[in-house]
């Protein structure tokens, strides 16, 4: 009984110029415009880490230890106290360790380049914009660290830095690790002064590297857009069914339905499946061409097919709900305000247009409870490779959405006496 | 066979059918007349189980079909006054949808509706698509929907409307086709009353929502038989002449042209032979005398006061 209903119907929306070109072109002309217009400035892309950094050392470290050697010799005490200090001292060269431990380091050589550059040519330097950040060691800088760690009090050693902001990611990297640096030396300081050897941290721990922080997969911009059009465009189905269904109340073909003694809940479902196996279908087919075109792969099939499942659902009960307002107003005004309106607004809230938890955490709530926004959060979910635990809100959400919207359809579907 | 009891329709403020009583003998066509709005549609639709009456009932075999609609149902073709058909689909798709929710088994579907294009002259475009069908094959496909399932009975509501006459005269002998020969009942609403003079046996005519005659043809051209209706032809009417009709107390109606005077008198009254001494006494040049029958759409006129396309 209901095979016929569908079938009719899927005829219809197949053969009509407009619906093919809105459900299937339109979303895949939009990814390709979208993608082509942010995919640089796509957050989940990784950008390119390498840069060059300039050192300019206005004195010299061998110097310095020099003059600590020859300064210590002066201080009264034992020869093996001098012995175990200048030992020390040997071991601790903050500028060479900073030089061929940190950033001569095989982990972060191959993105940064380290140059040293005379103090004059800082200038210079700052001008070309060739390089991501330039540090500046000032003069007796390795003589105030040490002294400072044997409780000499002399100036406060610190290095100067000049950042390109046209390179601020490498600059921003660079300037975390000398920090990091930084704050060694000065915890070092402490530890020498007070005796604290023990808990001496040691320069390795400061090396710098590029690690990928989760072990998720990253997701591109082509993925995210591939995901947000077409939880939108499926979106457009409802308004297309209940559209149809308005029409053959319009031209009294329900009346011929209704005659042929086929029940209005057969009516219903007949409604709610063609709305589901309509979106199941576009769906695979914007994916599809996803897979193709953008490279837009599941990590996980069997995610992704429940995802469009209970999304393809909740379709079709929003379909039913269209319907039964359009026959229950006598106009189809409801399928134009949603295809108008209501689509534009929760394919925004749903974060269709761009990740709007950028914007508030409320949004990005709302957003969840449209059934667009919840289905391309389990997508996205999925596409990062996370599990099951984590797309269940969602998949429950869509579940629920899908039984309470077709059970407000049944209830306002006009029952027969009320049709004028 | 079919009883319509009492059947009313209430819409908030508007009482759209009030009181309708109508019965259909097995075999028969009749005629439901009535102006825009006179209730016939909304009439149609009860009795078609489409929608339920306020209060009264549709019997069918003695069953009321308000509460059982399943056996008039299957028993029941209706051809609406729309075309309800799907534009998109070819003719035979359309067919096939609705042999199909009928649940007609694939084999009688398919000579069933070899059936049908026969008998609506619509063999050679069944693959065609309906949108780009003529009004009148249009028209004729949307009859073919209702037989697919061979009913007994047939409500064809305005059936013609909007085609060119050669499609209006296939149309009105298929309806008379249906009726003796597949023995199919009619019941057959029209705004031409032409048609309904030469496809029906009986005819309501309904207006606000009430019959307000009914019978067959010749008993609703009776309720005019009271009267004739005399027509005088002349180049031109003396004022004279006419001032004799005016002062006739027999004379119960008249009206003139310049050339032209109607006279409507009772029918027992032998008016022709004083129109015929006025004519002399007052030397009036005469062209002709018609002596006019009473048409259905006079009746219509005189029992509505409106014209039947109004």
């Amino acid at each position: 009984m209901i095979y016929p209903l569908i079938k009719k119907q899927f005829l219809l929306v197949i053969r009509n110029r407009r619906n093919f070109t809105l459900l299937l072109v339109m979303p895949l002309v939009l990814v390709f415009i979208i993608n082509f217009a942010v995919g640089d400035l796509w957050q989940g892309e990784a950008p390119v880490l390498e840069g060059k950094l300039a050192i300019a050392e206005h004195g010299d470290e061998e110097e310095d230890l020099e003059r600590i050697k020859r300064e210590i010799a002066d201080i009264p005490i034992t020869d093996d106290q001098r012995n175990l200090v200048l030992q020390r001292i040997e071991q601790f060269k903050p500028i060479h360790i900073l030089k061929t431990q940190v950033f001569g380091s095989d982990d972060l050589k191959q993105f940064i380049q380290l140059e040293e550059v005379s103090p004059e040519q800082i200038d210079i330097l700052k001008k070309s914009g060739e390089y991501a950040a330039i540090l500046e060691v000032p003069e007796g800088f390795t003589y105030h660290i040490i002294m400072n760690m044997f409780g000499v009090q002399t100036e406060k050693p610190a290095f100067h830095y000049y950042i390109n902001e046209d390179k601020d990611f490498t600059a921003g990297i660079v300037m975390d690790i000398l920090a990091a640096f930084e704050e060694e030396m000065k915890v070092n300081m402490l530890f020498e002064r007070y005796d604290l050897q023990e808990f001496r941290v040691s320069s390795q721990d400061i090396q710098g590297s590029v690690v990928t922080v989760s072990k998720t997969n990253p997701l591109t911009s082509t993925m995210y857009y591939a995901v947000g059009m077409s939880v939108m465009f499926v979106l457009y189905i409802a308004s297309t069914i209940g559209t149809y269904a308005y029409e053959e109340k319009r031209i009294h073909v329900f009346e011929r339905i209704i005659l042929a003694s086929s029940s209005r809940w057969a009516y219903v479902a007949s409604i709610f499946l063609t709305g589901t196996l309509l979106s199941i279908i576009q769906l695979f087919i914007l994916y599809g061409v996803g897979s193709v075109i953008f490279k837009v792969n599941w990590p996980n099939i069997n995610q992704f097919l429940l995802i469009t499942l209970f999304l393809s659902m909740s379709v079709g009960a929003l379909s039913t709900l269209l319907t039964a307002i359009n026959y229950r107003t006598h106009s189809e005004q409801a399928s134009s305000v949603f295809s108008n309106m209501i689509v534009s607004i929760i394919a925004f809230l749903g974060g269709s247009f761009f990740p709007v938890h950028l914007i508030s955490s409320f949004i990005e709530k709302l957003g969840n409870l449209t059934p667009n926004g919840a289905a391309m959060s389990a997508y996205l979910t999925s596409l990062q490779g996370y599990g099951y635990g984590e797309i269940g809100n969602n998949l429950l959400y869509l579940i629920i959405f899908s039984f309470v919207i077709t059970l407000i359809a049944a209830f306002i579907f006009p029952k027969r006496g009320e049709v004028a | 066979m079919l009883e319509v009891v009492d059947l009313k329709k209430q819409y908030k403020q508007t009482r759209a059918v009030d009181g309708v009583n109508l019965f259909l003998e097995e075999g028969e066509i009749v005629g439901l007349l009535g102006p825009n709005g006179a209730g016939k549609s909304t009439t149609i639709s009860m009795m078609s189980t489409l929608i339920k009456p306020t209060s009264g009932d549709v019997r069918y075999l003695n069953e009321s079909v308000v509460k059982h609609p399943q056996k008039l149902r299957e028993n029941l073709g209706v051809v609406p006054q729309e075309i309800a058909l799907y534009p998109e689909l070819t003719a035979k798709e359309n067919l096939e949808f609705f042999g199909k929710i009928y649940k007609m088994d694939k084999q009688l579907l398919k000579q069933r509706m070899e059936e049908v294009f026969q008998l609506i002259g619509l063999e050679n475009k069944k693959k065609e698509l309906v949108k780009h069908f003529s009004g009148g094959m249009k028209r004729r496909l949307n009859i073919g929907a209702a037989l697919l399932h061979q009913p007994s009975i047939l409500f064809m509501d305005e059936p013609t409307v909007g085609i060119d006459p050669q499609s209006r005269n296939y149309i009105l002998d298929t309806v008379k086709q249906l009726n003796k020969e597949h023995h199919i009942t009619i019941v057959y609403t029209s705004h031409y009353m032409e048609e309904v003079e030469y496809l029906c046996d009986r005819i309501y005519i309904m207006d606000e929502g009430k019959i307000i005659a009914s019978g067959t043809k010749q008993e609703i051209k009776n309720i005019l038989s009271s009267e004739q209706t005399f027509i005088v032809e002349a180049q031109s009417l003396k004022k004279e002449f006419i001032e004799r009709f005016k002062k006739d107390g027999a004379v119960q109606q008249l009206s003139y042209s310049e050339n032209k005077v109607t006279i409507i008198v009772p029918k027992e009254t032998n008016y022709f032979h004083t129109i015929i001494q006025t004519v002399e006494e007052e030397k009036q040049e005469l062209k002709s005398v018609e002596v006019q029958k009473p048409s259905l759409e006079d009746v219509f006129l005189h029992l509505t006061g409106k014209a039947l396309r109004d």
